[in-house]
């Protein structure tokens, strides 16, 4: 109680000039501002003030404003200074009588969070007492309207919230959403000797880009990449050794359906593009998704002379994907129900359905989490990210047999990782690999 | 001012300190405190929730701001995880389990898209912050599934 008395003594003492007729109950962050803009200085013209903190146990602010503004009218009314007036607004609202709080007013203060008020020598056990008060409430005489308070905290300060949800401007050092910040991400890809089968993949993927260069479609569908919101894609046919183009088709929305197998056309590879639309954020979207790998296991298990898919990104790059253990992608697309195996969330946002591995865990969950890390710890351009978390996604926990190559200096090349371990075998960390 | 100093670095880091020094096993914790208890934070707030977990959150699973999704985004669904996402990934292949917390809201969630992008008050570059917390305080929980046990 000693403790209490002396704090409450300690407020009062800090009780500035008062005067005038008007008494407002309002929080403490409004007193402080009213003192820091002057609304408390002798000067002002105003009168002066009176301020205090004021612990409403009730936890009621119709009746802690009552209650508070009786307080101080008498108090005003005695002209009682500080040590008496102490005494009196203990009276008055202070007393035993006061109850735990049953509610949380909306102006709650909690003196932690806002250590200003306190003065040099004012200790923990002081602090130590504020934080076992309840709800304190500022009071104040002839204060007028005090300033608002922006987003950052800052009394007329002019930051304010931006489309990115973050506090901006002002004080805060930010001047817009989405700065720029320089470069770290600049982690590459280890290089490695490539096997012989992913010499041999790497150059089948090659030479066929290199056959279908010049026909007009694979050119839309480049165009479509570079300029369209919406996807396109052709199947390319190889008749006698002579490349040609099937089914072009730019999609009504972000999805087309190369065809694998057509009476008659012997398909060999699907050509689709990832266009440049909304894609700002992950900023990739540029590889292909499990949906295309679901595609290519189909249309090989539909026409074995189906080989690859390949993908124009709207970011200039191109990828491929292409089976090299097809028991492994029989297997993965059996036990990977198609329907719910994509990555990305449920439009419908019904996770229920999602399929989860052994684990319990999403497709989804394990596809983030790569990316995440990718981004995090290893620091590859968001760029490579997304593409990056696919060869690991479908590499380590999809299992799907399937490679990803990615055209670097005309040339198809594998990606792969590759899982670092410490003198004892255990795994410390994971790299993407391309072989040379 | 040394003590005050102190004293709000305290404040300040509490909840890690909190988390890390009451839990020495995580996954029996989440057996007996939260799984086993699961009906206890139906519809209550995901603040309430926060404060009844003993655990720091390292990692945490959102929604993505990937190019298919609609530039306000509505979900239902946050994952917590307390393993930080390298121990995760290297875990994750050696095969073992990671403990995460997967929590269902009544309604959905409306985010901005804007808000998941790199300085977006949900950035998914940063790590799980107040702000992040803060976001989904008054959220009414539905349901929590404790992953990896």
């Amino acid at each position: 109680m000693k403790k209490y008395i002396l704090l409450i003594l300690f407020i009062l003492s800090l009780t500035l000039h008062f005067g005038g007729n008007g008494v407002t109950v309002t929080t403490f962050q409004n007193l402080r501002a009213q003192q820091q803009y002057g609304c408390w200085n002798e000067n002002s013209g105003s009168g002066g003030g009176f301020f205090s903190w004021l612990r409403d146990r009730l936890g009621d602010v119709a009746d802690a404003v009552v209650n508070v503004a009786n307080a101080i009218s008498e108090f005003l009314s005695t002209g009682d200074e500080e040590g008496e007036g102490g005494e009196e607004f203990g009276n008055e609202i202070g007393s035993d009588d006061w109850v735990e709080p049953s509610g949380t007013p909306d102006n709650f203060f909690n003196p932690l969070d806002d250590p200003w008020f306190m003065p040099e020598g004012f200790g923990q056990e002081e602090w130590d007492i504020l934080n076992n008060l309840d709800y304190w409430y500022g009071v104040y005489v002839n204060g007028g309207e005090p300033p608002s308070q922006d987003c950052n905290g800052i009394w007329g300060g002019s930051a304010y919230v931006g489309s990115c949800g973050v506090c901006i401007a002002g004080s805060t050092g930010i001047n817009a959403c989405f700065v720029d910040s320089p470069r770290i991400d600049t982690a590459k890809p280890i290089k490695i000797p490539c096997s012989p089968e992913a010499i041999a993949r790497g150059n089948r993927l090659t030479n066929i880009r290199d056959s279908i260069n010049s026909l007009s479609d694979v050119q839309k569908v480049k165009d479509s990449a570079f300029h369209s919101l919406k996807e396109a894609g052709v199947s390319i046919t190889n008749n006698s050794g002579t490349y040609g183009t099937f089914n072009f088709q730019s999609g009504a929305n972000n999805n087309v359906n190369v065809l694998t197998s057509s009476p008659g056309q012997n398909i060999v590879v699907g050509l689709h593009s990832h266009n440049k639309g909304s894609y700002d954020s992950l900023n990739a979207a540029n590889s292909p998704s499990a949906l295309d790998l679901y595609h290519l296991i189909n249309g090989q298990l539909l026409n074995t002379n189906y080989i690859a898919d390949y993908v124009f990104a709207h970011d200039s790059t191109e990828w491929a994907i292409m089976i090299d253990n097809p028991t492994k992608a029989a297997n993965f697309i059996t036990t990977v129900p198609m329907d719910s195996a994509t990555i990305a969330p449920p439009t419908d946002n019904n996770w229920s359905n999602t399929f989860k591995l052994s684990d319990g865990v999403s497709l989804y969950d394990k596809w983030y989490t790569w990316v995440v890390y990718l981004t995090k710890i290893q620091k590859y351009p968001i760029e490579d990210i997304e593409g990056f978390a696919n060869v690991l996604f479908t590499g380590a926990n999809l299992d799907s047999g399937i490679k990803f190559y990615k055209k670097i200096n005309g040339h198809f090349k594998e990606l792969n990782y590759q899982i670092i371990n410490d003198s004892s075998g255990t795994p410390v960390e994971i790299k993407i690999t391309i072989c040379e | 001012m040394k003590k005050i100093i102190i004293f709000i670095m305290i404040a300040c880091f509490s909840n890690n300190i909190k988390a890390q020094s009451n839990i020495n096993d995580t996954i029996a914790y989440l057996r007996d405190s939260i799984e086993a208890r699961k009906a206890n934070f139906t519809n209550t707030s995901f603040d309430y929730f926060l404060n009844q977990l003993q655990l720091g959150v390292k990692h945490y699973i959102l929604d993505a701001p990937l190019p298919n999704r609609p530039d306000t985004l509505r979900t239902n669904r946050i994952s917590l995880c307390f393993n930080n996402v390298e121990n995760i990934i290297l875990r994750d292949i050696q095969s073992l389990s990671n403990p995460c917390i997967e929590i269902i809201f009544t309604t959905p969630v409306l985010i901005p898209k804007n808000y998941l992008k790199k300085g977006g008050i949900l950035d998914w570059t940063t790590d799980w912050n107040t702000a992040k917390a803060n976001f989904f305080a008054n959220k009414i929980i539905y349901q929590i599934n404790v992953l990896g046990l």
